[in-house]
């Protein structure tokens, strides 16, 4: 019993990098309308900034802060540069799914012909086991779920309460009468990439801090559990997203140790599938379609 | 100074893509005058409206907003000029409480927003008790209030409001001209599109009776009203696109409207 709680400790830190990426994907969803299948290249590009920083000034923190600014950078000229000139020509979905793909395949083997395609590593402290309750957890799984925590929170509080979130929910809605509010959609669209290239990059950062090292393909190879917990939680709704990124955390990291680390990302399928089998829509999305909630 | 025109359009035509769906319109909307557009199914009112804010391309002609010209500008940039638009459907944020819904139309006051919805809640009571209420979950009608209030709280000059009664009972109809009236007398130039000819006409201080997509009638609410076989050609019972295309133009223009039109 104690090997279940033990995983499931590890399920939460799994669950939170998770969410922090799949939050940032669902957001940018709801409001842009826009799958975006290079949403992986902003955790790698952040775990690479996160990489270079620490090589050139020695601290973790500062790597930390580069990669996050690379990041919502990143997203911010993904959308300037690629996604909204086939908006405004009207492009359909499909155009914009595989100009995306275009986007994370570029990215993925510029930064494996930049650097190689061997595991770049973190310099990490040693690590310090703690033990809460039945949960063993290190000094860095409790920065990355306090990382989470504090990141979703924050969205949570800005959408609620915020001139700008309340603008970002109302885009979702209803992109022709924003307008006619007054509101600059394009701009709010805008800080919405930069949100998820934001959370997209402390995922990354996350994940390479977890594992120690990464190489070019740590996002895209990221962007499956992230797509199950999005669509889970109903795609479009960010904290939806949150909930499926739970599901799908734990999941994982139980069917890791009870069947076979291998059949991770089987096991996610699985549940996205099962999910989708009783709620086609995600579990958290009313007959009404996406909006932020 | 009463009665000044603060919207014009002069020789307007527009549509979808290349396609005009209206052509060369003139119309005058004056300040604490309502000025409706009336005319049966497929005639462009909807077009029109959705030219004038910016929502669709102007092939042709101006638009003059309080002597400005504004033709081509984007919706976002008209309110700044004081125009504000109520769309006929989708025209609530329904995942935004009432409140929210209110604070988002008074998105570009600088200050003012809590006093502002206040005032809206005086002049629309009904919005007062649902203020935490998420718009979808309001009825027809409240929903339609709440669109006007949305509309209002930028303090317009100008208000365009596309079909404020569809859908609703005649009770309600009623209620949301008589609001319609109140809201011209704060001054505001209020135009509004309607299917329901003769309750339009009725709180019209000036009306424009357009078919296929061309200004073919103007005058005061009562003349229009006065005027039987206008009523019976264009706006009666009988006045289909059809039988106004049979009179006026060809059954293609009428169907490439209301095919187009009926767009979301």
């Amino acid at each position: 019993m104690s090997q279940f709680f033990e995983t499931a400790g590890f399920g939460l830190v799994t669950a939170s990098i998770i969410a922090l990426s799949a939050v940032g994907l669902s957001l940018q969803f709801g409001v842009s309308n826009v799958p975006n299948f290079a949403h992986g290249e902003f955790l790698t590009l952040a775990a690479y900034g996160l990489y270079v920083g620490q090589q050139l000034t020695g601290s973790l923190l500062i790597g930390a802060l580069i990669g996050v600014v690379v990041g919502g950078i990143a997203a911010y000229l993904v959308n300037l540069l690629v996604v909204e000139p086939f908006v405004k020509k009207g492009a359909r979905v499909v155009v914009l799914l595989i100009s995306t793909t275009g986007v994370s395949l570029i990215v993925e083997n510029a930064l494996g012909g930049f650097f190689g395609n061997t595991n770049q590593i973190v310099a990490l402290p040693q690590p310090v086991a703690h033990h809460l309750g039945p949960f063993i957890w290190t000094t860095t799984d409790l920065l990355v779920m306090l990382t989470a925590v504090v990141a979703i929170t924050g969205l949570y509080l800005v959408l609620r309460f915020t001139k700008l979130g309340k603008a970002q929910r109302a885009v979702a809605d209803n992109r022709v009468l924003a307008r006619a509010c007054g509101i600059n959609t394009e701009q709010v669209v805008a800080i919405t990439w930069v949100a998820a290239g934001v959370l997209g990059a402390l995922a990354g950062i996350s994940l390479a801090t977890s594992g120690g090292s990464f190489g070019p393909g740590l996002g895209f190879g990221f962007l499956l559990v992230t797509f199950s917990a999005a669509i889970i939680g109903g795609i479009g709704k960010p904290f939806g997203a949150l909930v499926g990124a739970l599901i799908v955390g734990l999941v994982t990291e139980w069917s890791a140790f009870y069947v076979s680390s291998g059949y991770k990302q089987v096991f996610a399928l699985s549940t996205l599938v099962l999910a989708l089998l009783f709620r086609p829509s995600g579990l958290f999305t009313t007959l009404r379609g996406p909006a932020v909630d | 100074m009463a009665n000044e025109a603060l919207l014009t359009t002069e020789g307007l035509t527009a549509g979808y893509g290349a396609v005009p769906i209206v052509y060369g319109v003139d119309i005058i909307a004056r300040r604490c005058e309502v000025t409706v557009i009336v005319g049966p199914n497929g005639a462009g009112k909807s077009t029109l409206l959705r030219a004038i804010v910016g929502e669709i391309p102007v092939l042709a002609g101006r638009v003059r907003l309080n002597g400005a010209e504004v033709q081509g500008m984007p919706s976002n940039r008209l309110v700044r000029l004081g125009m504000a638009y109520v769309p006929q459907v989708a025209n609530v944020f329904p995942s935004l409480t009432v409140r929210e819904n209110l604070e988002m139309g008074g998105f570009r006051r600088k200050s003012g927003v809590k006093e502002k919805i206040s005032e809206m809640c005086d002049l629309f009571p009904d919005l007062k008790e649902a203020l935490k209420k998420t718009a979808q979950n309001l009825s027809g009608g409240q929903r339609n209030m709440l669109a006007l209030a949305r509309g209002l709280m930028s303090d317009p000059t100008v208000l365009i409001v596309d079909e404020p009664t569809a859908g609703l009972s005649p009770r309600y109809e009623a209620v949301v001209w008589d609001h319609i009236v109140r809201v011209k007398e704060t001054g505001v130039a209020v135009i509004a599109v309607e299917q329901n000819t003769r309750r339009a006409l009725q709180g019209a201080d000036w009306a424009y009776v357009l078919v296929l997509g061309r200004r073919r009638l103007e005058g005061t609410g009562a003349e229009l009203l006065g005027n039987e076989e206008m009523v019976q050609m264009y706006i009666g019972k009988r006045g289909t696109v059809a039988a106004v295309a049979n009179a006026t133009g060809t059954q293609e223009e009428a169907d490439r409207e209301s095919e187009v039109g009926s767009k979301p």
